[in-house]
């Protein structure tokens, strides 16, 4: 077939203008989170860093990334943990391997905003799938609050993103496993190792590229989890569960002020960065050989 | 003969596009978000009145569903900010208008008041939030009456509880009915939607300083640090948090409001726009729900409105509409659906179904009137976002110090001081 350079750039020219209309965004963004605006329009009169100076003295804004921080411990361990153990359980059988793993998948294919409605109706104190149950077994559910209760709330939210991703960890980590040769876990099994240590020293150090993947992919979902935050609980109660991409909205939307809301997608960014890119240059280094 | 096809062609294109691009002279563009039952109706009489004397025009509404118009509210921003304004659209008051005032969005109506003595039949209150610098720029068309409280009649006549009238008689039936009955919740309340915790926050602010100190808080002309009425209205706010619904985070306003009916809850402090809900899940005034309002000698509540946009694309059929919503007959029939009162005071109070907006008009037209702080525009967009955070997190601990000082240095950050210098002028 003969290459036509012509036809390479009229087909090629529609990606490269929408991808380069985004990164035009992008570039508008840093800009202007540098900027001073009043209300929804564009001053460009440059203000050097008293967006940033103004986001950093916010209690609103630590009470956020303290949030961000508690997604990435209690959503990325236990996802990729479970991950790892049912890819593990599920490796033995063969034909329930493909049943249970439609089963474990399908939560994926819904988007956050009906898992969070979803799970914002079983979590209602009042007349919520959870507490009814509850309440047939002769439980007292009137302290059962559970994404009304302040402190539990997070936790409650986080556990719906487990629910859904728990299935992503479990194909990336079966397609890993399977790429294993047989011949070690054998050799393993004749020795008497017992099933935690075939997992964990032997399993788990040669699935590295497994957990690169799946972790790196739930770091940058928890760096971007807006539409669970909105339609769960709004951020609340009060602030409580509140996350920097949905300050960043509130600020942009809601309180008109474009700029603030520019300067905490820029630490949006910065922390995504700062979190992936190193780890990522580390674990492969360790992992993939 | 290809080439006359080809040129036969792109002229059809060109003068297709010409006619999509250009607007029509027979065309309104209106943008509002009165998507839902009852809201329709209301602005659909309206538009009757609209067509005929306006007959052959096309009405374009463009409404945009999303109740609280925060996503109408984000399209709109756009068209306006690219030059593309409809003709005119759904407004509140107060500082949310004079956000679009001072980015140059809107065109003086002061002609239209003028020529329909607007000013004099309506209460002060609306001429004061819609009066900028001498200028007003919009008509307002319903008034929502926010300072009701709404009560089960069975569940206070069983505790042995007068519906109370005043903020001291509220906080004694809270405590007489948690008493009386353990299992009910005092004072229903919703935070799905963060705001209706700044409505109870203006009802302290209301009752512990009257009016005029309720206008000076909501528009910063005082020192949230130091000043001794403002910590006692937060005081007040922190003592009924205890009688309150504890799971307020989960509960939508209308869901919050049914609490009433499955007696839950005995008490509910919301807007007039509740008593259509009440009626469509078939609860009957003044037999199953009775309603007194807090504090009895004043009329607090929020109008919508329709300005003028700059540069509208049919000046002269969107002045009509405007001129048209000071009409009595227009104000009467759009409020008779929407479940409001009319903003003119020449309606009369009879003309309403129901004993709770006969006395809202009848108080509208004799009261001290006063416009609530979020969604009637007293507090300015920031400061009334966080003020909505500031407070759920308040609801959750109670703690007066630390919301003091948060209120405060949103104060001070968001400059309301200076910003709500035309309230005063």
């Amino acid at each position: 077939m003969k290459y036509s350079k012509a036809y390479g750039i009229a087909f090629l020219a529609p990606v490269v203008i929408s991808v380069g209309i985004i990164y035009v965004m992008i570039l508008w963004d840093l800009v202007s989170a540098f900027t001073i605006w009043e209300g929804m329009r564009a001053t460009w009169k440059f203000a050097g860093i008293i967006n940033f100076l103004n986001l950093l003295e916010l209690r609103r804004f630590w009470v956020n990334v303290q949030n961000n921080f508690l997604w990435l411990i209690f959503f990325i361990v236990p996802t990729t943990l479970l991950g790892l153990i049912l890819a593990y359980l599920f490796h033995g059988l063969r034909r329930a391997e493909k049943v249970f793993r439609q089963i474990f998948l399908y939560p994926m294919a819904l988007a956050f905003i009906v898992t969070g409605a979803l799970w914002a109706w079983m979590y209602d104190p009042g007349s919520g799938l959870i507490n009814s149950l509850l309440r047939l077994l002769g439980v007292n559910t009137a302290k059962l609050g559970w994404i009304a209760l302040p402190n539990v709330a997070i936790f409650c939210m986080i556990f719906s993103a487990f629910w859904q991703y728990v299935g992503f960890a479990l194909v990336i980590y079966m397609g890993a496993i399977r790429g294993l040769s047989d011949a070690m876990v054998e050799a393993a099994n004749i020795d008497g190792a017992g099933h935690f240590r075939i997992l964990f020293q032997i399993i788990f150090p040669n699935v590295g590229h497994g957990t690169l993947i799946c972790t790196t992919m739930l770091a940058i979902t928890t760096m971007k989890v807006f539409d669970l935050v909105w339609i769960m609980t709004g951020g609340g109660p009060g602030i409580k569960t509140e996350v920097l991409p949905y300050m960043m909205y509130r600020m942009t939307y809601s309180q008109h002020n474009v700029g603030m809301g520019a300067a905490a997608s820029v630490v949006i960014l910065i922390l995504a960065a700062a979190m992936v890119i190193p780890y990522s240059q580390w674990a492969i280094k360790k992992w993939v050989r | 003969m290809k080439k006359i096809l080809v040129a036969g062609m792109a002229l059809l294109l060109f003068l297709g596009m010409a006619a999509v691009l250009f607007p029509q002279e027979k065309e309104f563009i209106i943008f509002h978000y009165w998507t839902a039952g009852g809201e329709k109706e209301a602005i659909d009489e309206l538009f009757k009145i609209f067509q005929q004397a306006n007959p052959g025009v096309k009405i374009l509404e463009n409404p945009v569903a999303g109740g609280g118009g925060a996503n109408m509210l984000a399209v709109l921003m756009g068209n306006l900010e690219s030059g593309n304004p409809p003709d005119t659209f759904q407004d509140h008051q107060g500082n949310q208008q004079k956000a679009f005032i001072d980015a140059g969005y809107l065109d003086t109506v002061n002609d239209i008041w003028n020529k329909t003595k607007f000013e004099s039949r309506i209460n002060p209150v609306w001429v004061k939030t819609l009066k900028f610098n001498g200028k007003v720029y919009s008509v307002p068309i319903n008034a929502h009456r926010t300072n009701w409280l709404w009560h089960n009649i069975a569940i206070l006549k069983d505790a042995g509880v007068k519906a109370p009238e005043t903020y001291d008689e509220l906080l004694a039936a809270c405590k007489k009915v948690k008493a009386a009955k353990p299992d009910v919740w005092p004072l229903s309340l919703g935070t799905r939607e963060k705001v209706w915790s700044t409505y109870l926050y203006d009802m302290c602010l209301l009752t512990t300083g009257g009016p005029d100190f309720y206008e000076k808080a909501n528009t910063g002309q005082i020192n949230f640090t130091t000043d001794a009425t403002f910590r006692k209205s937060m005081d007040r706010y922190a003592a009924l948090i205890p009688y309150i619904y504890p799971y307020h985070a989960t509960k939508s306003w209308d869901e919050a409001g049914a609490l009433i009916k499955s007696g839950e809850a005995a008490m509910y402090w919301m807007g007039d726009w509740i008593l259509g809900y009440y009626l469509a899940i078939g609860m009957q005034p003044n037999k199953d729900f009775g309603v007194t309002a807090i504090p009895k000698n004043v009329w607090m509540g929020h109008a919508d409105t329709f300005p003028l946009a700059k540069g509208a694309p049919h000046p002269k059929l969107a002045k009509y509409w405007i001129e048209m919503c000071t009409t009595n007959e227009a104000q009467k029939n759009f409020n008779l659906k929407k479940g409001s009162v009319t903003i003119v005071r020449d309606v009369p109070p009879s003309v309403y179904p129901d004993p709770f907006r006969q006395r809202s008009a009848k108080d509208l037209a004799s009261l001290r009137g006063v416009i609530d702080g979020y969604h009637g525009g007293m507090m300015t967009a920031a400061f009334g976002d966080d003020m909505q955070d500031i407070l759920t997190q308040f609801l959750t601990n109670g703690d007066v110090s630390s919301a003091i000082k948060e209120i405060a240095a949103s104060a001070a950050r968001n400059n309301i001081k200076t910003a709500n210098d035309w309230f005063w002028k």
